[in-house]
């Protein structure tokens, strides 16, 4: 499995989640932010249809850092309390990070011959 | 009649090699293919980073640098006494280039020429009287000949800079004839000259340098930069890298790793005239 293939399972895994659970004590939480994921999903052409391997025109820097940038609601706007502060970053950005950590370079001792 | 020798490594040589079809075009970028060209919506894009498949100048094929870089001065003085050629494969008006060459020092200096000199005459030579003759096509007349001084140990003659270009060119003929070990000190000196003190800052501006570097690096053993490079490479490729005909390992070529396996190989590379399947 590729780094840009963990990274777009990560994203339909995500719309599975938000889509069947609760996580949050508000109701429109969840269905906020999955329309949110949906937006941005289909925005960036990962959402339908679904990428499959090789993954021609992805990278995972570009995956990462469209993560990065995607932007925080503002939930007093949406009629929520102030101090509401659920964002796709609480399930994104962390998990992206350690991709990211874990794309390493190659070794050319493993290629010699 | 003794034919026309036009580089003589050795006056007094046994091997007479007959480089045919000299100079054909080398590693030529192609036109972009489909998917490089039909992403669905572009992610954001990092301007200071785009080396792949991004550069203007090779999204209409080709294979030059935007600007060409200028030559070295010494690799300036050593193309000057290069005979004139008119286009790719021909050479004064003749279709090859005939090197005598010293069977001693090739053996010593190749594996390869060692196996077709000490065992049973196999393909693309043959015996006449004291004479070996051997045969090879397509490599670049500059670069062979560089490798030949080498050999021979005609160091003056050795350029102690070079273009990527011309750097290219020799890891392909090195790689080819396995004189790795006794080129060892030039190629240091020319990646050195290129680059730096520096190795990790390697940043290719285009994918043609970037291939070309990247096969550079692993002919000539330089781990820092393939590591650097193939880090880029994961993380920055959309797709399938082309290896342009040069000489790559078997196990970089169409694969793809599984994260946190050992190698961590996130690259695929294919071949210029195929697409390997994963």
């Amino acid at each position: 499995m590729s780094a840009v293939e963990v990274i777009l399972d990560h994203y339909h895994d995500l719309v599975w989640y938000l889509g069947t659970r609760e996580f949050c004590s508000e109701y429109q939480c969840s269905s906020v932010l999955l329309g949110q994921l949906v937006r941005e999903m289909m925005a960036q052409g990962i959402f339908n249809p679904r990428p499959s391997r090789p993954f021609l025109g992805f990278n995972v820097k570009e995956a990462i850092q469209m993560t990065l940038e995607i932007k925080s609601l503002d939930w007093s706007r949406l009629g929520s309390s102030s101090s509401h502060d659920c964002s796709l970053h609480r399930f994104l950005k962390k998990y992206m990070l350690n991709v990211q950590a874990h794309v390493n370079g190659l070794n050319l001792d493993d290629f010699r011959r | 009649m003794e034919c026309e020798i036009d580089h003589d490594l050795d006056v007094g040589g046994d091997v007479l090699l007959v480089l045919q079809n000299p100079n054909e075009p080398f590693a030529v970028w192609a036109a972009e293919e489909d998917w490089e060209l039909s992403r669905p919506k572009p992610l954001q894009t990092d301007k200071g980073c785009d080396f792949i498949f991004e550069d203007p100048a090779y999204r209409i094929g080709g294979h030059g640098t935007t600007k060409p870089e200028p030559e070295p001065p010494e690799q300036v003085e050593h193309r000057r006494k290069k005979r004139k050629r008119s286009r790719a494969g021909v050479v004064d008006g003749r279709s090859e280039v005939r090197f005598r060459l010293s069977s001693r020092h090739l053996i010593l200096a190749s594996p390869y020429f060692k196996a077709m000199l000490t065992g049973p005459w196999v393909e693309n030579s043959s015996r006449t009287g004291s004479t070996y003759t051997a045969h090879a096509s397509d490599w670049d007349e500059e670069a062979l000949t560089i490798l030949m001084d080498i050999i021979h140990g005609h160091s003056e003659k050795v350029p102690r800079s070079m273009s990527l270009e011309l750097l290219a060119k020799m890891a392909v003929v090195v790689d080819y004839y396995q004189c790795h070990k006794i080129v060892k000190f030039y190629s240091d000196t020319w990646i050195g000259g290129r680059l730096g003190p520096d190795k990790n800052n390697l940043r290719p501006k285009a994918s043609r340098d970037f291939v070309l570097w990247l096969c550079i690096s692993y002919v000539f053993a330089q781990k820092d930069i393939f590591y650097t490079l193939t880090y880029h490479a994961v993380r920055k490729t959309r797709g399938p890298l082309r290896t342009l005909g040069l000489p790559f390992p078997d196990g970089l070529i169409g694969s793809w790793s599984t994260l946190g396996t050992d190698p961590s190989l996130l690259l695929m590379l294919i071949p210029s005239q195929r697409r390997l399947t994963t």
